[in-house]
């Protein structure tokens, strides 16, 4: 314990810092109730992601994508803190395994950009401004004049061997979505290879839970989007999942991907997702993927609660700041769209209403 | 030398029929600077000429052709010169012509050579994939025998076993692990046919890559792999003759194309020219800048080729308004002799001068000469170089001129090597014909000040001619004209004097004191008085806020004393050259030193000559390095500096010598 404290004590109080800098109900009550997409922006410029935001306000350039790229520049800001607060090697790792998800992000509109004969310039604004924290440079993608030559250009990178497996495959089907699968599987097998390689048993035990929950809502949400929206077939919806859940391991997620509809898929969730899932029943995609946020949630929350001294409370916090930039990006895409759904349908309650009571239900 | 050639500027006129001829004449005397037709009144009128797009676009596709000829026939020889330059409007025929039968004579063994190859590559590829299933021993023919089971061998990424075989887990199949190698499994996977489907669809979203098999493979694996084996000598004896045809087709047809290709590059050029042409009805104008020499011969040869149907004029640049009025500036075609012109890159580099300027090229190549051998002074370093730069120089065309420059500087650190008694470092083995820099540092540095003192009264002395030639006459009185200059060389005289015989007497001194303070005066009220006269011409027109006469005296003051601390900076500068060739000798002591300590600490003589020759490689690469970049500094900051305004226009001829390439 007293080890734990010594190791966490500078990187718990760096992170407590900023999650007690993240947005109140109070301020989500107000973004909520504002009435363009203007207000939105010049009511977030007053909270913490001020420095970001602001300049959006100088230049009155508010479009939904260069305000996505700017909010999550405070995320990676983040990330870049709490990397630089960590002393153990492998706790760092986990810590890049995560941030490897917007480089691969970045890599998949590379690749759709190169595909379609388009250049950087018109796809810039896409990019996550990841060049603070990254050490991947895509400069030298640009310069290739074929998909094959970027696979190889990127060999060396943690999405190289996944990427050469799937190149085949792409060249048979003569379209990016192999791919595109390969570089998020290699993101979550990253992932799961670093926690599982994490030294300490408590640190593994917290990030493997938070992990894991977070990975089972993607999972969740990712092959019910393969099953029925792209209406792919089980085997392959399984296939394409990612390694790393909590709950969910590979009988499960088989299960789930045999459903023939998504109320289907629901009940054959294990507990405790069985029973918090009876209340989507009879939803929609958008707010099932809502539910599950709300539940990631109270799992993060968690984390804050107890031994403060491990590595979950770092991880809790970028996860939770994703979720709440995610939601954000949601919330102003709906203000420019002039959207009418009630907040509850693009927010987890959790962020509205204060967590508190959320967490002991769960 | 001093002077760039002397230039004419012509204009041809030429009835279009015969512009193809003049073309050809123009690209034979490769001297011919074209002005652009737009920056003339007849071109601001829209008499412009154009382009025959289509016959560069017949040039553009021949060369394509011959482009490829020669890639595929690996063609690697220098680009021969061209005797004459071609007719573009007749040749283009000739061009086609000969490519084509190149083409009809090459192209059969070319395409049968590249099929020869892919199947060699195909055979290749086949046994290396079917190696694979060598562990499992596969037998095709009971294989082909199953009727109701689908089956498929490739290879899995490790990782994605588990989560595909649990995929499989509702269909009744077999996964049979046959190699695994890295993070990568070679699989055998069977399924009854009706679920095909299913498996195929989990293999690919399982990145599966399946291995090829032939149809109709018979036999185990190796047997089949042991007959292909057998099928591979023949077809690579079969492409060594094709290969070996290839290389004769290379020696026969090789350099035809590359003149070809040279033909149909210059043809190509002459013809984009056309641009900067002007025309009316079916006359062509062209105008630009010739050598003087030469006019008479292009006037000759273009009447003769136009049965003097052409005209062809000149005019001296001094009878032009704009050249007098600095409108249009006059090209600069240097005028070297092979020694010193490779050295115009480093004037060049610096900026171009302009056509009444001395040209500066000769003084630069001999002092940057004198310099470099002085700081790099060694016969054996020197005769490196040498032989570095001749290397270069037969070697590698394209840098032929730093192959010139690098033996004239191994030539020059030989004598100095010479002057100072040191090969390779040891200075006991010839005498020294006039100085150890180590053991004479005082005298060695006085002489580089010295030297010094030399080249920046060359360089005003180049500036007053340069003040004369461009009438700034006014710019005599500044501190970088005359009253710059007598200043100078009274203070360096001076100096002079109190080395060679002591301190001046004080009669010498007050003399200088008076001379030197009337200087300063003359150097410090020129400009106010030269501005006041302006003003009083000017008296009547409106003009706007002036400056105040206190104020540029105050400038005037600080600009004359800037100058004569600059006179004083730029020659201590010129000590360097001691400094570096003290360098160059402390070094070796270093690493003679080394060699010493390393010799006795291994206890053989062979690591005392080894240190020996890696420390002389780097003495070389480095201090070659520090005193090149130190020698250009002098000449650029300390000597170019002096007289040196640039602004000039480089000559760029029709057609050059590499124009092609």
């Amino acid at each position: 314990m007293l080890r734990a404290a010594i190791k966490y004590s500078y990187v718990n109080a760096k992170t407590r810092t900023m999650h007690s800098k993240r947005l109140r109900p109070s301020d989500w009550h107000v973004i909520e109730d504002v009435k363009d997409s203007q207000g939105f922006i010049q009511y977030l410029a007053t909270t913490f992601y001020g420095p970001w935001i602001s300049p959006l306000i100088q230049n009155r350039k508010v479009g939904p994508l260069s305000f996505e790229t700017r909010i999550f520049k405070s995320l990676f800001h983040d990330y870049h803190k709490i990397h630089h607060g960590l002393s153990s090697q492998t706790s760092k790792e986990l810590i890049l395994a995560l941030f490897s998800r917007f480089e691969g992000e970045n890599l998949k509109i590379v690749l759709r950009a190169i595909f379609s004969g388009l250049k950087k310039t018109d796809v810039a604004h896409l990019l996550y401004p990841v060049e603070e924290f990254s050490k991947m440079r895509l400069e030298g993608l640009w310069t290739q004049k074929g998909i094959k030559g970027i696979v190889k250009l990127l060999e060396t990178t943690p999405f190289g061997p996944l990427l050469h497996h799937a190149l085949p495959q792409f060249e048979a089907q003569g379209r990016l979505f192999p791919l595109e699968m390969a570089i998020d599987i290699s993101c979550y097998r990253r992932i799961a290879t670093t926690t599982e390689a994490l030294r300490g048993e408590k640190d593994r035990k917290e990030a493997k839970k938070i992990l894991g929950s977070f990975i089972d809502m993607l999972n969740i949400s990712h092959i019910a989007r393969l099953r029925f929206i792209y209406g792919l077939s089980p085997e392959e919806a399984l296939n394409y999942s990612y390694p790393g859940g909590n709950k969910l391991h590979l009988k499960e997620l088989h299960a789930i991907a045999k459903a023939g509809s998504p109320a289907s898929m629901l009940k054959l969730l294990p507990e405790p997702l069985k029973t918090i899932a009876k209340a989507w029943e009879q939803q929609d995609l958008a707010t099932i993927r809502i539910g599950l946020e709300e539940w990631v949630l109270g799992e993060i929350r968690r984390a804050f609660l107890g031994n403060p001294f491990h590595l979950g409370v770092p991880i809790a916090h970028l996860l939770g700041k994703e979720l709440e930039i995610r939601c954000l990006v949601r919330l102003y895409q709906a203000k420019i769209q002039k959207m009418s759904r009630p907040a509850t349908e693009i927010v987890p309650s959790l962020f509205l209403k204060g967590g508190e009571q959320i967490v002991q239900a769960s | 030398m001093f002077r760039p050639v002397k230039l004419f500027r012509i204009t041809i006129q030429v009835p279009g029929k015969y512009i193809s001829q003049v073309l050809g004449i123009l690209g034979d005397l490769k001297l011919l600077h074209l002005i652009n037709i737009n920056e003339t009144h007849l071109g601001k009128l829209g008499y412009v000429a154009g382009v025959p797009a289509d016959l560069i676009n017949r040039y553009d596709k021949v060369l394509s052709r011959i482009t490829r000829l020669l890639r595929e026939l690996d063609v690697k020889a220098p680009v021969p010169p061209l005797e004459k330059a071609p007719r573009p409007d007749r040749d283009i025929f000739l061009i086609e012509e000969q490519v084509s039968r190149i083409e009809d004579k090459v192209s059969t063994y070319i395409l049968e050579g590249k099929k020869i190859e892919k199947d060699l590559a195909k055979k290749k590829e086949t046994i290396s994939r079917l190696s694979l299933l060598l562990p499992a021993d596969v037998d095709f023919t009971r294989l082909s025998q199953l009727h109701f089971i689908h089956y498929s061998f490739g290879i899995l990424p490790g990782e994605n076993l588990d989560r595909l075989t649990e995929s499989l887990s509702d269909i009744h199949h077999s996964l049979v692990k046959i190699s695994e190698k890295k993070d990568r499994i070679v699989l055998g996977t069977f399924c009854l046919t009706e679920d095909k489907q299913v498996l195929e669809r989990a293999l690919r979203s399982a990145f599966f890559h399946e291995i090829e098999i032939p149809s109709g493979l018979k036999g185990k694996v190796g047997q089949v792999i042991e007959e292909m084996e057998r099928e591979i000598p023949p077809l690579e004896e079969k492409a060594k003759v094709i290969r070996e045809t290839e290389r004769q087709f290379r020696q026969r047809y090789g350099p035809d194309l590359l003149l070809l290709r040279e033909k149909a590059y210059v043809a190509k050029i002459l013809l984009k020219a056309q641009a900067k042409f002007g025309k009316i009805d079916h006359i062509y104008f062209l105008t630009g800048w010739l050598p003087v020499d030469l006019f008479e011969q292009l006037k000759e040869r273009i009447i003769k080729a136009t049965n003097g149907q052409a005209l062809v004029d000149k005019v001296d640049p001094e009878d032009i308004r704009e050249v007098r009025e600095g409108i249009i500036k006059i090209p600069i075609l240097f005028n070297n002799p092979i020694l010193i012109r490779p050295f115009e890159k480093l004037t060049s580099l610096y900026g171009t001068p302009t056509y009444q300027e001395v040209e500066p090229t000769v003084f630069l190549a001999l002092s940057f000469v004198l310099l470099f051998g002085m700081m790099f002074g060694d016969v054996g370093h020197g005769l490196i170089l040498f032989l570095a730069g001749l290397y270069i120089f037969r070697r590698l065309y394209k840098y032929m001129d730093y192959g010139i420059i690098l033996m004239e500087c191994g030539v020059s650190s030989a004598i100095f090597g010479i002057l100072y008694g040191s090969v390779f470092g040891m200075e006991d083995l010839i005498p020294a014909l006039w100085l150890h820099p180590m053991k004479d540092i005082d005298r060695f540095m006085m002489v580089s000040a010295g030297i010094g003192i030399g080249m920046i009264s060359l360089g005003l002395i180049i500036n007053l001619v340069n003040i004369i030639r461009e009438r700034r006459f006014e710019d005599l009185l500044s501190a970088s004209g005359l009253v710059g200059a007598l200043l100078y060389w009274l203070l360096a005289g001076l100096a002079i004097r109190y080395v060679l015989s002591g301190p001046p007497r004080p009669v010498e001194i007050t003399i200088a004191k008076v001379i030197s303070g009337l200087l300063l005066a003359v150097m410090i009220v020129e400009r106010p008085i030269s501005v006041i006269i302006k003003r009083h011409r000017a008296r009547g027109e409106k003009v706007k806020r002036q400056e105040g006469i206190a104020t540029m005296v105050l400038e005037s003051t600080i600009e004359a004393l800037d100058s004569v601390l600059r006179f004083l900076a730029n020659t201590v500068s010129f000590v360097r050259v001691a400094a570096f060739a003290l360098t160059h000798a402390a070094l070796f002591i270093g690493v003679f030193s080394i060699a010493d300590m390393v010799s006795h600490g291994s206890g053989s003589g062979l690591y005392y000559y080894l240190t020996l020759v890696i420390g002389n490689i780097v003495i070389i690469l480095l201090e070659g390095m520090v005193v090149s970049i130190q020698t250009i500094r002098l000449e650029y900051y300390e000597f170019f500096s002096k007289f040196f305004r640039g602004g000039g226009q480089p000559f760029q001829p029709v057609v050059s010598e590499r124009s092609g390439r």
